[in-house]
């Protein structure tokens, strides 16, 4: 007895088989949008032949959903961009016309004359000629003093605090897993999101959407071309079930690198832009995203994280040169949208864990503090102020007040989702009105 | 349930070593568990037969300094090469505690005299531990005690200190911290040798509350309170848990291990004693429960297969067998890299997650494709030490396939379930059974393998 599964009728496992002979013909259907998706459902499943696995298993859900009764997700897109280490707000969004802003910060308080002014009282680092930019064009919304009550200045405890969207708590699933969790296809799409992160956020930790991450996309390349090979993996991960035991996550590991690699490989080869991207962190990880954006009807979500934040000391310019990355990254990606007409589907969330102390430390540095600013930037984000710049003179222990519960930010962004925020973070936070 | 004494020794070996070939592990079942232990212990007693200086300055070339990559790629040849695992397991699992990183200490030689330190006291005191790691010139670059002074104490060690490496979150306030940076001041490094320097001038003299205690607290005071804290001996132990019994150690083992800790007045050799004495550690449940990490799973592979033995008879003394060393540990680096745990270069102060941390698509993507590192299909025309003898050795003598996967399970030292085994017999069918298994065809054995890095069984130690 050489094979017991092959002794039974398994549907799946028949089609699966078919499948790796139609991978050995060569590429398939170049792409396929969400709609056409759910218009050739039937005609896929009954066909089912035909199609990769994970095209079947989609068209599959999409069926489902529809006749079920369930609206179809929408067309939208999030890509989250997370700043590790606790971005120095207070030298980001800078309140210039303030004079205990220059009080408290001797050595590394932005001289007004060089502060990007964006009214009367408030500005931008000087680096953040990129950010600019888009506050010009209007696709930026700033959002001031942002953070929650009892600020935890731990970067781990903070860090899992935003990505749970629970201050108080210890959940295991992340606020945007749990929105995944919601969608339809979330158990048959390997692409539904996708981290370019070497580890999962805990914020994409999901009960049933497995979540690819990449460091990076470049590392889509074939594992092989030996097709009994591949036939052979599918079939190992093939008994993962939902359970959340290691052999199970294992297993659904490699199976979602297995079915993502082989889903975006083909969609990314024939990607081009004639955006240019900076060479850096920012840079490298908004351009994956603008090509999973490109290439991947079927990514909701996308998660990118750069490091470098924890500035305790010399923070001049280590923050100038995260800053400047940051900007101009941000304005790329944004023109790059536009030129895919992609600018009104994508709204992109920009957090870190906490601001920094408002008062310089000794060594031209700052160390851990609580509230500061959120971007949301997008095609359909009236840009602007949201929020007035914390106060200067009542600070909470040293540290900015929050004024906006971040937790509203991500009903805003759950509604940009077409999601029942309340639902997902267990409590109704009022989104901030950024759509007009 | 306990497992059988060969699979203790074999589990010994992986958890408290680096992973081993079969035949030490018959060897230490022959000695006897107590003994294998003690000798893993006394490492310090035997002579180190490893020459650092003779593998730096190969590594630094014409250039002047050590640079931190450097540091990453000597630590992995002795990962490969030692006799004595227990010492580089142990610098490991306090490099993950105390976790500096290169991308901020750009000085190399402050990075190799941290990793030394570890290797020579990992296995000492505790207390004498954090002592150290508070003077240490590469942790005081990293968390910016250089710059600490009376007046403008620096909040970052002093946090870290409390948050990560004793006490823990929840034990200590944000006051605490602010009084315990002020201990600090002072403590610096002269840049030119590289050592610790104490700027008497510098330090606060002045009064600080720590703990709910008053006085003229210096550093050393801060250190000894913090190490004494009773939060601080269930922290050590929960991770010493983590690392060594159990990705999900059990509350009472865990609170078993730091009554240990506190009674042996933080004897670290003898946390491991109890450890690899306690029912926990030879306990069922608790078998192959261990996420490898990537040096487990990428180090522990090589040594196991015999790779880490080639390396070592591989002639230094020659410019082809340091030509043949280099392609190889840099090999191994990247990998460890794409993996997630490139030593000297952990993502943060908090050092590596660990457990289910290590498994997403990416990694474990990775992990298939150290098969063809291991094929010497990932150097392009040097092939270093490719591994056919040893792994095509083993398959030598088998006479059907289900006798190769046996093999493979004794030689890889892991125990595949009946998915997969029935899989890769599959396999090894369609690439034409045991004729199919030559180095002639290497990709069957590169698919086989590839099988084995994927499998969930693989991944736990």
């Amino acid at each position: 007895m050489k094979n017991e599964h092959e002794l039974n009728v398994n549907p799946d496992r028949v089609i699966e088989n078919e499948c790796a002979e139609s991978r050995m013909m060569g590429d398939w259907a170049p792409e396929i949008t969400r709609r056409e998706f759910v218009k050739a459902g039937f005609t896929l499943v009954a066909v089912g032949l035909v199609a990769p696995p994970w095209l079947a298993t989609l068209a599959h859900a999409e069926t489902s959903r529809t006749l079920n009764g369930l609206a179809p997700a929408n067309d939208r897109i999030l890509v989250v961009l997370q700043l590790t280490g606790g971005n120095d707000g207070l030298n980001t969004v800078i309140p210039y016309s303030n004079s205990s802003y220059y009080r408290l910060r001797q050595n590394l308080a932005i001289r007004e004359n060089t502060v990007i002014k964006l009214d009367d009282r408030v500005g931008l680092h000087p680096a953040l000629t990129g950010l600019k930019d888009l506050f010009d064009q209007k696709k930026v919304a700033i959002l001031q003093g942002v953070g929650y009550p009892n600020p935890n200045r731990s970067h781990f405890r903070s860090m899992e605090i935003w990505q749970t969207a629970d201050p108080d708590g210890y959940q295991k699933y992340g606020w945007l897993g749990k929105y995944l969790d919601t969608l339809g296809d979330a158990a048959t799409n390997p692409v539904l999101s996708v981290s370019l992160t070497q580890e999962k956020p805990q914020a994409l930790n999901a009960g049933i959407a497995s979540v690819p991450c990449f460091a990076s996309l470049g590392d889509l390349q074939a594992l092989t071309g030996d097709a009994a090979l591949a036939e052979t993996m599918m079939a190992l991960t093939h008994s993962a079930n939902k359970g959340d035991n290691p052999a199970n996550l294992i297993k659904r590991s490699t199976r979602s690198a297995l079915e993502a690699i082989e889903k975006l490989r083909v969609a990314m080869r024939n990607y081009q832009s004639d955006v240019t991207y900076g060479a850096d962190p920012f840079g490298r990880g908004l351009q994956q995203a603008a090509q999973l954006i490109a290439a991947s009807p079927a990514t909701k979500v996308i998660y990118v994280s750069v490091n470098g934040f924890d500035t305790h000391a010399a923070q001049a310019r280590t923050h100038e040169n995260l800053l400047r990355n940051f900007g101009n990254a941000l304005k790329t990606f944004e023109e790059d949208l536009a030129k895919m007409n992609k600018s009104d589907k994508v709204m992109t969330l920009v957090f870190s864990e906490f601001g920094r102390r408002a008062a310089e430390n000794g060594s031209a540095g700052t160390d851990h503090g609580a509230a500061g600013p959120m971007f949301l930037m997008g095609g359909k984000v009236k840009g602007g102020f949201y929020g007035d710049h914390p106060s200067l003179d009542s600070l909470d222990r040293g540290d900015l007040k929050y004024q906006i519960d971040f937790r509203s930010v991500y009903a805003t962004a759950l509604e940009w989702l077409g999601a029942d925020a309340e639902k997902l973070i267990g409590k109704a936070f009022k989104p901030v009105n950024v759509f007009g | 349930m306990a497992i059988t004494n060969q699979e203790k020794c074999a589990q010994l070996l992986r958890r408290f070593g680096l992973g081993a070939p079969q035949s030490e592990v018959d060897s230490a079942v022959s000695r006897g568990y107590s003994e294998t232990v003690e000798a893993m212990l006394a490492f310090e007693k035997a002579p180190n037969e490893i020459d650092d200086e003779e593998i730096l300055t190969i590594l630094k070339g014409d250039q002047n300094a050590i640079r931190p990559q450097m540091v990453t790629t000597w630590w992995i040849y002795r990962m490969l090469l030692t006799k004595h695992p227990m010492q580089e397991k142990l610098a490991l699992f306090w490099h993950n505690h105390f976790a500096t990183s290169g991308s901020k200490v750009q000085q190399g030689q402050l990075l190799l005299q941290q990793i030394q330190m570890f290797q020579r006291i990992g296995a000492t005191n505790f207390h004498d531990l954090v002592l150290e790691v508070s003077r240490d010139p590469a942790m005081l670059v990293w968390l910016d005690g250089v710059t600490s002074v009376k007046g403008r104490p620096n909040e970052n060690y002093a946090r870290e200190l409390l948050e990560l490496f004793t006490m823990g979150i929840g034990n200590y306030t944000e006051q605490d911290i602010k009084e315990a940076a002020r201990a600090f001041t002072g403590w610096s490094i002269r840049r030119a040798t590289g050592s610790f320097f104490y700027r008497a001038d510098q330090f606060d003299t002045g009064e600080k509350t720590f703990l709910g205690k008053t006085g003229n607290w210096k550093g050393e005071d801060i250190v000894r309170m913090a190490v004494e804290h009773p939060a601080t001996a269930k922290f050590i132990a929960r991770k010493f848990a983590h690392w060594f019994i159990s990705d999900n150690p059990d509350q009472k083992v865990i609170d078993a291990l730091a009554k240990t800790l506190v009674d042996s007045k933080y004897d670290v050799k003898a946390l491991i004693r109890r450890i690899a004495h306690s029912e926990a550690f030879a306990d069922q449940k608790n078998h192959r429960a261990i996420i490898k990490n990537p040096i487990d799973f990428v180090i522990g592979t090589a040594r196991t297969i015999g790779m880490g033995e080639r390396l070592r008879q591989n002639q230094l003394s020659d410019a082809a067998g340091q030509r043949v060393a280099i392609a190889y540990l840099r090999l191994v680096g990247n990998i460890l890299r794409k993996m997630g745990m490139a030593p000297l270069y952990p993502p943060s102060v908090a050092g590596w997650d660990g457990g289910t941390a290590w498994i997403s698509s990416g990694t474990m993507l990775e992990r298939m494709r150290f098969a063809d590192t291991v094929m010497g299909q990932a150097a392009n025309r040097q092939r270093p030490l490719a591994s056919q003898p040893p792994l095509y050795q083993l398959m030598a003598e088998a006479r059907s396939l289900e006798e190769v996967v046996e093999k493979l399970q004794t030689g890889m030292d892991v125990k595949f379930g009946a998915e997969t085994k029935t899989r890769m017999l599959g396999f090894l069918t369609e690439k034409g059974g045991l004729s199919g298994l030559t180095p002639r065809n290497p990709t069957a054995m590169n698919g086989l393998l590839k099988i084995v890095f994927a499998s969930p069984e693989y991944q736990f130690a």
